[in-house]
């Protein structure tokens, strides 16, 4: 920051700066008083300079000043301020042009300074701006980078927390665990126990029973009997039999027979139930290729992943599977073929199915939403529509009773109003009827116009060709009478280019150079010298200048110098009559006002010629 | 609907005959048998004692009427009024009585469950049968009456025997993997057994008639287990409720879960038809629908949780779709429930004058009619379905329902769960 104050102060306020350095160091080496001299030539008429001016030269020391300047200049590369002297006796003259030119030189010279300088300037202060805002990022990242450290440690300090949380519940949850363990070996250990128990006190309780058994049962109870009336027959009518090893036997087989009946007839219902289910399987087979069939090219075409190939092999399987031989068979490699073909094509089916709830859900969708749009935006529509109805419906009820109130009130207004607008309307009318007339007349106008130009064009050719006729005849002329001028017949032409079309005035620019006799020749006549002047305070000096620097941008100095010498050779005789500060401010106008000064003589020998 | 008059009952017995022409009911000591379509008193039995227990022979033919506190089981005989049998158990005393499926046999169960006496109508012959064990469900015939299963105890171990009715000849003894056996049933085909274990464990073993251990399934351990255990009429399937609020549906070909059926305290599904009774004064219940909308969409009560303990609702599942269809929520807690045996309606009581009766294609509830309250206790189907006990504390009367043409041979469609109170 420091040092960018340091950098920019002098930039900032260069002005005083100067002032304060001029002042302190008059006496200092001439190159800072050159500087200075550069740099205050850029104030203009600044007391300050002047009174500057005054403490450097003074009538006394003239010559030592313009010495010392010579000698700094040429150290600087200028050309010498003095004339080139023929011998070293004779006292060397004081080369007025180049004073001026080293002057113009310097100036500009401190032009392109200030230029740079201010370049300089601007860009320090970006960079000072710049460096501003990364400095202030800086401190933003700093204070950023601070707050995540610091959140860093937060967060840290939660996982450690966390962590231990965690330990903790660990902890608890093993304790849990140990704990539900410890339950559930209690429970069983009880459940043991209880067993245990109950065993013991169901010996005990059988114990009693087989006591209470033999106490009722063994003694002869005569209770324990059955009154009777008479027997009565079986209820299928047999008699009953004997128990005998037969009848186990029997028994047994016949309780197997049950099972068997009990199987059988399972395996009866699982029987049809297959076969239920095959038909099923044959039927959704069929279907299933008889809708995969009209697809078959397609995926062919496609060359899906295999398909065609799966379904070569599911007709193969079908034209197998047809066959009624296959039907009943259960073996295992029927069914594994079964099963993989079903597979088979129930994949393909499946695919294909998706794809087509895919297409149609996405079409579903925008139909869905195009028409859920629409249909709400129609409803919109239609309310708002009816709404403005509504409205409008109101406001000629309104309107209606306005007007059937003011009819009953004041009917006056009403009339003149009416009148009003009668008489609007005939204004309109008439207006109308206007602008038709303007219309037509606009329109002949037009037509008038065209033909005009036609006509104009017809008359120029003419005049072309009379104008041909005319130079073919004062050639003849000119042949015949031998000693005429040939500037005359060049003015002529000029004359004729001056008043022609714009093609001939092409002609009189290029013609220009050609001029330069007449130009010297009207140098002397006082008319031309009273436009010069006339010219001179007409075009302000700092915009000449401005003029003239680009000029020199244009091209490089020296040309400059080397050209002006000669050009402003009869502007140096004016100057001698006039203030010298003018002078040097004219001096590139007068090289304007020179061409301008050229058609100015070519008019005014024209006008001599037409008199 | 028509009701008949209502007759008077003692104990809640009342039993149609096997054939269904028949109707017996006790009042006290007396046997009342009448015609189920007249209500005419055919023949009336003068017991010993108050009657405790009747039950019909197969054939129709005898009723047995068991008096335990006396240690009694006297038989009558329809065709031959006359015609009388007395058993006594004497001091070894009499816990059940009930017939073998040929109806010429009873089957004694003495006190303690020291043995089980199986007195012949046709002999003299008896025989015993040591070690029954007491259980909920300890003795079962096939429907074809020809083979009894019978749980016994010995040494602290579970045994199953399984006896030819014809002559009472023991076919298969094997001892069951179970702690302590519970119960056993056979399956209607009659050639599966279903045996399940105490509630302190869930287990089901399934043995084929032959003693061949089939499958065993356990649900969960550590925690009760088998409340009630049910056979489709198929032998298809085979319905567990547990104390874990769920009924498990096990297959008969790999006799595995098929599906459980959960019984949520709020049921979310729109599906799923809730009716739920509503109260109403008593000037509009006459005999009309007590539920006006008759498929109203589920609504969770805020009291959800008592829902489930008070046995209020029952809940019917579809098998064929294998989800739950219908929620039917009393009022008050179900004291029965039965199926008609003809087709998909259930009849159900709640103890109090109506009587709930649901279809598939609604739900109906009848004000049972008559002076005074008539506090449907219990009821039963007559056969063919078309008529229907309803017994009360001192009364019975039968309701008739209009018969509706095509009776539908039973089918494993519906099942209903619910708990009837003790």
């Amino acid at each position: 920051m420091g040092d960018w104050m340091t950098v920019t102060d002098p930039g900032l306020s260069s002005e005083s700066k100067n002032i304060s350095q001029n002042t302190s160091e008059t006496k200092m080496s001439p190159s800072s008083l050159y500087s200075q001299q550069v740099l205050c030539s850029s104030i203009p008429l600044s007391k300050n300079v002047h009174s500057f001016f005054s403490a450097f030269c003074t009538e006394q020391n003239i010559e030592q000043s313009i010495s010392y300047l010579d000698q700094e200049l040429t150290t600087f590369g200028f050309p010498s301020l003095y004339e080139e002297s023929k011998g070293k006796e004779t006292k060397r003259e004081l080369n007025i042009v180049a004073v001026l030119n080293c002057m113009n030189e310097l100036l500009i010279l401190q032009r392109k300074n200030l230029l740079a300088q201010e370049n300089v300037e601007t860009q320090n202060l970006k960079l000072g701006s710049d460096m501003d805002h990364l400095q202030s990022c800086y401190a933003k990242l700093k204070e950023q980078l601070e707050t995540s450290r610091r959140e860093m440690i937060g967060l840290q300090e939660r996982d450690r927390q966390l962590q231990c949380k965690n330990r903790n519940l660990h902890q608890l949850l093993k304790n849990e665990k140990d704990e539900v363990q410890k339950l559930q070996n209690i429970i069983a250990s009880r459940a043991t126990q209880y067993n245990h128990d109950m065993k013991r006190k169901e010996r005990e309780y059988n114990k009693l029973k087989e006591r209470l058994h033999q106490l009722v049962m063994n003694k002869k109870d005569k209770k324990i009997a059955m009154e009777v009336l008479n027997y009565v027959g079986r209820a299928d009518g047999k008699r009953g039999s004997w128990r005998t090893g037969k009848t186990e036997a029997r028994n047994e087989d016949e309780m197997y027979k049950i099972l068997l009946n009990d199987y059988e007839y399972r395996q009866k219902q699982i029987l049809m139930e297959n076969a239920e289910l095959k038909k099923v399987l044959q039927q959704m087979k069929k279907e299933m290729i008889s809708l995969l069939s009209p697809q078959k090219q397609k995926p062919r075409e496609r060359a899906d992943d295999g398909t065609g190939t799966v379904l070569s092999d599911v007709e193969e399987d079908a034209g197998e599977l047809n066959r009624e031989s296959m039907w009943d068979l259960s073996c295992e490699t029927v069914r594994e073929q079964l099963t993989n073909s079903i597979r088979k094509q129930w994949r393909i089916l499946k695919s294909h199915v998706e794809k087509l709830d895919n297409q149609v859900s996405k079409v579903h969708l925008e139909g869905f939403n195009d028409e859920d749009v629409i249909s709400r935006q129609d409803h919109e529509q239609e309310t708002e529509k009816l709404e403005l109805e509504i409205q409008q419906c109101k406001e000629m009820i309104k309107t209606q009773q306005q007007l059937l109130q003011q009819l009953a009130t004041a009917c006056d207004d009403d009339t003149t109003s009416l009148l009003r607008d009668c008489y609007l309307l005939e204004e309109k009318e008439r207006l109308k009827e206007e602008w038709s007339l303007f219309k037509e007349q606009k329109k002949n106008f037009e037509k008038e116009r065209r033909s005009f130009t036609e006509a104009a064009i017809r008359l120029g050719l003419e005049r072309k060709a009379f104008e041909e006729e005319r130079a073919s005849w004062l050639k003849q002329q000119f042949l015949n009478m031998t000693t005429f001028d040939h500037q005359n017949s060049e003015n002529v032409k000029l004359f004729s280019a001056f008043s022609g079309s714009s093609d001939r005035d092409n002609l009189t620019v290029h013609s220009r150079p050609q001029q330069k006799k007449p130009h010297s020749v009207s140098n002397g006549s006082p008319a031309c010298t009273s436009k010069l002047t006339k010219s001179l305070p007409a075009s302000p000096s700092t915009s000449d200048f401005c003029q003239t620097r680009s000029c020199v941008s244009e091209h490089s100095s020296i040309n400059v110098l080397n050209i002006s010498p000669e050009e402003s050779k009869p502007n140096q005789v004016g100057r001698e009559c006039t203030n010298p500060k003018w002078s040097v401010a004219s001096r590139p106008g007068a090289q304007e006002g020179c061409y301008s000064g050229c058609s100015v003589t070519c008019t005014n020998s024209h006008v001599e010629k037409d008199d | 609907m028509n009701f008949s008059e209502v007759f008077k009952l003692s104990g809640l017995l009342c039993k149609f005959s096997p054939d269904g022409k028949y109707l017996a009911s006790c009042v006290q000591y007396r046997l009342v048998v009448r015609d189920v379509n007249t209500l005419q008193i055919l023949q009336l039995y003068t017991c010993l004692d108050q009657i405790q227990h009747i039950e019909w022979s197969a054939d129709s033919l005898f009723i047995l009427c068991a008096m335990y506190k006396r240690g009694l089981v006297q038989v009558w005989s329809l065709e031959q009024p006359e015609w009388h049998c007395r058993i006594d158990e004497g001091s070894a005393g009499l816990v059940a009585s009930c017939w073998s499926p040929d109806g010429r046999h009873i089957l004694n169960t003495t006190e303690f469950h020291l043995r089980i006496t199986v007195w012949s109508l046709c002999t003299k012959s008896v025989s015993y049968i040591k070690y029954p064990k007491a259980c909920q469900q300890g003795i079962t015939f096939t429907r074809d009456g020809r083979y009894m299963a019978l749980a016994e105890r010995r040494d602290c171990k579970d045994y199953v025997s399984v006896f030819v009715c014809s002559d009472w000849q023991l076919l298969r003894h094997f001892d069951t993997d179970t702690q302590d056996l519970a119960g056993i049933e056979w399956a209607p085909n009659g050639c599966v057994l279903a045996v399940w274990d105490t509630c302190l464990e869930y287990k089901v073993l399934l043995y084929s008639l032959d003693g061949r251990l089939l499958s065993a399934y356990c649900a969960y351990e550590w925690s009760l287990g088998i409340k009630s255990v049910a056979w489709s009429p198929s032998s298809q399937f085979l319905a567990v409720g547990s104390y874990d609020g769920k009924v498990r549906i096990l297959n008969h070909v790999t006799w595995k879960m098929i599906t459980d059926f959960e019984h949520p305290a709020t049921i979310t599904n729109p599906k799923i038809v809730v009716y739920k009774e509503a109260e109403k004064s008593p000037r509009l219940a006459l005999g009309s629908l007590a539920f006006p909308p008759p498929r109203a969409a589920a609504s969770p009560l805020a009291s959800t949780e008592s829902k489930y303990n008070v046995p209020n609702a029952i809940w019917i599942w579809d098998i064929q779709k294998l989800r739950l269809f219908v929620v039917l929520e009393q009022l008050s807690p179900v004291r029965s429930f039965q199926w008609d045996p003809q087709q998909p309606r259930l009849a159900i009581c709640t103890g109090g004058s109506k009587v709930y009766l649901w279809s598939p294609a609604g739900c109906v509830s009848v004000q049972v009619p008559g002076e005074g309250d008539f506090q449907v206790l219990s009821l039963c189907w007559h056969l063919n379905g078309d008529s229907l006990a309803l017994l009360s504390k001192d009364h019975f009367c039968l309701c008739f329902l209009e018969t509706e043409a095509g009776s539908v041979q039973p089918s494993d469609s519906w099942a209903a769960t619910g708990r009837t109170c003790a």
